[in-house]
Parts: structure tokens; sequence; C-alpha cells
């Protein structure tokens, strides 16, 4: 087991390598830079100034120098400033500032999705050929087909346009509050040490950005509620045929254990993989998502970045979601090994 | 021993309907049976219709402005409203489905073209070459698509070669460019386990002993022998792929107006959600329709094509 945790963390760490270069290649195989704008405003401009413009970046030098050039500053902390969207701004500042907002909303997203899931799949499964299982399949063929941002806008028209239920953008309700529920949460992390101007007003700051949280984190969550109903359901359908299950009847277990305990258990090591392989789409969705209901997290510093040529903080925000892409999956590698004995990793 | 009396006489036998099916007879009388998957075919065949014909049946040009109906809900003289500079939505949305089913339509059959020959190569060569094909496959799964799909349409859409050569259409090349890129993985997969499956039966090694070649033996052997999965994910992946475009478009990454996409059109509704919120309804609502019935035939083909294959 250790053997196994090692060898792929080192092939994480290839991968890793691998991407951030690729990263790098795409984006700076793009004609233009962060000077552009300046160029076509400064008419008086000339090659000389952009030259020297470029040099001060380090843009002067071959692209594979520049590349391990800025893996080096990187692996030593320095993540170099954004170029345009926040100028001269250190890229991993404002990466942090984000990354709290993205993986709050995906992990509620994920936790909405494993949750309801769950017990929607067993009873379809339980139940199958019920009308309630054909609804089931029938809301997965719904919830699969339905593209992220044109779910979320609807969303937005009927929830916050028509119905004023829920705020139809933002993270916090602005002005008036003086922090937001992520701040709320590192706050509850280090026992009231962090965010001390809040003191006293984390309910209703928490309440607030719950509020604002609760329409992306489901709309987000459509996808994959859709297709893990539809695996729990499929594994569960294969569990309840062993022969184990028979037995474990013809002990005389309650049939709630017989379904929870000698069912759902084994039915959800594949489904753990699926959970696992879900985070790269978590990660698509959340750019949709945070685009449309402007959450403030990464996926939208990603867009800004994007579309202003701001390469580091593009190159920033991709390494960290390539890393948290690669470690799901290797966590996910090693659940799979706790949760079933019979896998042997040698 | 007693003779065992025919339940039928010879001459009744005869008579009997002797016609064979071929797999594919068989398959398509499995799939006349799922019911969803037909109703997926003539709601996916209306909309390709409407969009062939869209020149024909469209009461408007789809860029003709009408600033006088700026904003009209859904009425009479415009059926599904305008929009913002008064263009009647109906007219667009058949338009922009135009575009939106024939970039998905031939983004899938190339992606897919190149998932075959990947994984086909990789299966059939094994050794190093499927060490590292099979290796790339697995990295290009694991990443998220989206934020490459937006790197990758970005920088091809500003390389100047590429712009004097397509000119306007530069939009529509691209997000096919892209969609193949980063779209081939799936199929690639499939592909490969059905080879390595295929690969040491009798029939391979018939034909190798009469001496065909690689080339030969992968392309009029193992594909056609792996056709049904290849079929099935391609279905599914077609499916993906309008959501996929309709996203990018949508975020602005993909096809640019004046070429309308059923993606692009909602680009701006956002905006003028307080104004008239039915500009939202028919794009979305007609990518909806789209895939939900490209996801009916997927399910229908798989059952019909591959009754092993679950989910």
């Amino acid at each position: 087991m250790r053997n196994f945790v090692i060898r792929r963390l080192l092939q994480m760490v290839v991968l890793w390598l691998f991407i951030s270069a690729l990263i790098y290649l795409i984006l700076n195989l793009v004609p233009g830079g962060p000077f552009d704008l300046l160029r076509v405003s400064n008419p008086r401009i000339t090659a000389a100034h952009i030259a020297r413009l470029n040099a001060l970046l380090g843009l002067d030098k071959p692209l594979w120098q520049r590349y391990f050039i800025w893996l080096g500053k990187m692996l030593q902390g320095d993540w170099s400033n954004s170029w345009t969207v926040s100028v001269g701004r250190p890229v991993d500042w404002l990466i942090m500032n984000r990354l709290p907002y993205t993986l709050l909303l995906m992990g509620s997203s994920l936790f909405i999705a494993i949750g309801l899931s769950l017990p929607i799949g067993v009873y379809s499964a339980v139940k199958q050929y019920s009308w309630a299982d054909y609804l089931v399949t029938a809301l997965s063929f719904f919830g699969m087909s339905m593209p992220t941002f044109w779910f979320g806008i609807m969303m937005i028209i009927l929830f916050a346009v028509i119905l004023h239920w829920f705020p139809a953008a933002g993270g916090v309700s602005s002005p008036g509050m003086p922090g937001s529920i992520v701040d709320v949460i590192a706050r509850f992390f280090t026992l009231g040490r962090a965010h001390p101007e809040i003191a006293g007003q984390e309910v209703v700051i928490f309440l607030d950005g719950l509020k604002h949280l609760i329409m992306p984190a489901t709309v987000l969550s459509l996808f994959n509620l859709a297709s893990f109903s539809r695996y729990v359901r499929s594994s569960m359908l294969e569990v309840l045929r062993q022969d184990y299950m028979r037995t474990a009847r013809a002990k005389g277990v309650v049939e709630r254990l017989v379904i929870l305990k000698h069912g759902l258990r084994n039915a959800l090591i594949p489904v753990i993989t699926v959970i696992a392989l879900a985070i790269p789409v978590l990660f698509t969705g959340a750019i949709v998502t945070e685009s449309i209901f402007s959450w403030p997290g990464m996926g939208r510093l990603f867009i800004d970045g994007l579309s202003q040529v701001d390469w580091p903080l593009v190159q920033g925000i991709l390494v960290i979601s390539a890393f948290l892409v690669i470690f799901s999956n290797l966590f996910a590698d090693i659940l799979y090994a706790v949760v079933d004995p019979r896998i042997q990793y040698g | 021993m007693a003779a065992v009396a025919p339940s039928i006489t010879w001459e009744e036998e005869l008579a009997l309907p002797t016609e064979s099916l071929s797999q594919w007879g068989l398959a398509w009388r499995r799939l006349r049976k799922h019911k969803l998957a037909m109703v997926g075919m003539v709601v996916l065949a209306f909309f390709v219709l409407i969009s062939i014909l869209a020149p024909v049946l469209a009461p408007y040009e789809f860029d003709a402005i009408d600033l006088d109906a700026m904003f009209s809900f859904p009425s009479q003289a415009h059926w599904f409203g305008t929009d913002q500079l008064g263009r009647d939505i109906l007219t667009r949305v058949m338009y922009a489905g135009r575009i939106s089913l024939s970039v998905a339509l031939i983004a899938t059959v190339l992606s897919s073209l190149v998932g075959v020959v990947i994984g086909a190569i990789a299966g059939y060569a094994g050794g190093w070459v499927d060490t590292i094909l099979m290796r790339f496959t697995d990295i290009m799964l694991t990443l998220p698509v989206l934020p490459l799909l937006m790197i990758a349409s970005k920088s091809l859409r500003e390389m100047m070669a590429l712009q004097k050569i397509f000119g306007q259409a530069l939009s529509v090349v691209v997000i096919i460019i892209v969609v193949v890129l980063f779209g081939w993985m799936t199929v690639a997969r499939l592909v490969y386990s059905s080879v390595l499956s295929l690969r040491e039966r009798e029939f391979m090694e018939a034909s190798r002993a009469l001496g065909a070649s690689g080339w030969r033996l992968i392309f009029s052997h193992l594909v056609p022998n792996s056709l049904a999965p290849i079929i099935v994910a391609t279905t599914l992946d077609f499916g993906a792929i309008v959501v996929y475009e309709a996203t990018l478009s949508f975020l602005g990454f993909g096809i640019m107006p004046p070429t309308p996409s059923w993606g692009n059109m909602l680009t701006d509704v956002q905006r003028f959600m307080f104004r008239n919120p039915w500009l939202a309804f028919y794009p979305g609502m007609c990518i909806f329709l789209t895939v939900l019935a490209i996801n009916f035939i997927g399910d229908g083909l798989r059952d019909a094509l591959d009754p092993r294959l679950k989910i």
C-alpha cells in the first residue's frame, strides 16, 4: 500500500509537470501580449518601447527558457504578477482570495449531489420498475441533457426575477455585510482567530452567504446528481442480485439493514470512481456557474484573465486546478483500496 | 426409441419465412421497439428539417433589424418574440440551429474518427506505441475540458494565418478544431479495449495467415467489428458536443456573432432578462430538446446494439 501511494505520488508529479508545460505552450502560442492595448491607445509608442517593456517581463527570452524560469519561480512560491486583470498584484494572492469560494461552491454542490443521489438511487433500485423508478430515470435524463448555463439562467429568471426568493448574483449582499460566508468559515476553523472584524455577526453573514450559495450550488449539482443517481441505481441493482444478499436475508437480518449495510456498502465501491471522475466536470461547471451567478470564485477570474491576455494569472489558475484534479484522482484510488479489501496494490 | 413426432410438417416448414436478419437488421428491430429512442429520432429529425429548411420557412431574415419591435413578447407577428434589436427570435433560432447542429455533427464525426484511429493503432500495435498513446489518452481524460477548450479556441482565433484563410467563418472552423482536439478520448478508449479483445481471435489469425497487411487488419477487420460501441459512444458524444459548443459560444469563446448559434443567442440574455425573460427561453429549449433527443437515441442504440452494456 505504501509503495502504491509513493508510486502514484511520483506519477502525479510527472503528470502535473506535463500539464503545466502543455498549458504554458498553448498559452504562449497565442499571438499578442500584455501590451496590445497599450499599443492601440498610444500611437506614439515604438517597437523599441514595446521591446523594453517585454524585456521587463522577461518576454524577450526563448519560450523553453521562459517556461523553466516560470516553473522554477513558482516552485519557490513566486507565482509572478498579474499582467492586466489586476496589474502588478501577485497571482497567488489573487487566486487565494478566490479559491475558497470555488471550493465552497464545488463542495456544497458535491454534497447536494451525493446526499440526494444515494437515497434516490437506492430507492429506485429497490423498487425497480415502479413508477418512482421510471420517474427517477426520466428526471436523470433531463438532468444530464440540461445545459448548465441555461438551467442557471432559467433559475435566475424564475427564482430571482419573478419570485424574488433568492438574490440573482454575487456572493454577499452589498452594501451592509462586513464579510462573507468564506470569512465565517475561516473564523470557525481557526477557532475565532481569523477576521476579528466580523465578530458577533457570523450568523447573519453566514445565512446571507447561504442565500447566495443555494442557487449556484443547485445548478452545479444537477448534472452530477443525475449521473450519480443512475450509477448508484445500476450498481445497487447489480449488488441486489448477489448471493450474499440472500444469505443475509436468510440469517434473518432486517430488510433495512440488508439493503443499507450489505447492499449499499458494496454498491458504493464503483460509485467512488465515478465521483472522483466528476471532479474535472465540476471544475468545468464551476467556470460556467460562477460566470452566470457572478460568484466571486476562480472561474470568473479565469474568464477575466483569458479575455484580457493575463497569462500568468491563467497559468496559475490552471496549475492549481490541475493539481486539485490529479490529487482527487489519487485520493479516489486510495479510497478505493481502503473500501475494497479485495483490491491488491503491489 | 420412440420417434419424436415433428411439431410441424415439412410443407409447413417450407412455408415459414426464412429471411434471415443481419446483425444490423436485428438491432434496428430492437431499436424500433424502444419508444423513447423513436421519440428522440422524431424530435431530432424535426430540428434537422427545420434547420435545413430555415431559408424557406423562416418568416424574416435572420439579421433583419426592426427597432419598432424591440423586446416584443411572443405574438402573432413574432411567435417567439424579438430580441434587443427587434430581430425575430423564431427566425434566428432556425438559422442558429443550422450552425449549431452542423458544427456539432462535423465535430462529432471528426473526433470519433480520430478516436478510432488512435484507439485502433494503440490496441493493434501494442508495446511502447500502446503505452504512449493510452497514457496520453488517460491524461487527456482527467483534464477539465472546458478551460482547455477556451484557451485553445482563443489562441487559434488570434492566429493571423488562420484569419486570412477563413475570414468570417474562422470562429466556426476553430470550434470544430478544438472540439476534435479534446473530444476523441472516449471513443479511443472504447476502440482500444475492443481491439485488444478481438486481436487474438481466430478470424484475425486467419486473415493474418492470408497475408493481410496491418492497415487492412485494423480497418477492415478490427474497426468494423467494434462498430457497435463506437456508434453508441459517438451518439452520446454528439449530445455532449452540442452542449460544449453552446457553452463556449455563450461564454464568448465559440461561434461569434453575426453568425447565430443557440449558444451565442444567450450571451446577452442576462442583461435583458428584466425586460424580456422570453429571450432566454427558446434557444435554450432548442439545445435542451436536441440533447435530450440525442441521449434518448443513444440509450436506445445501446440497448439495441450492445445489450451487455449498462447505464
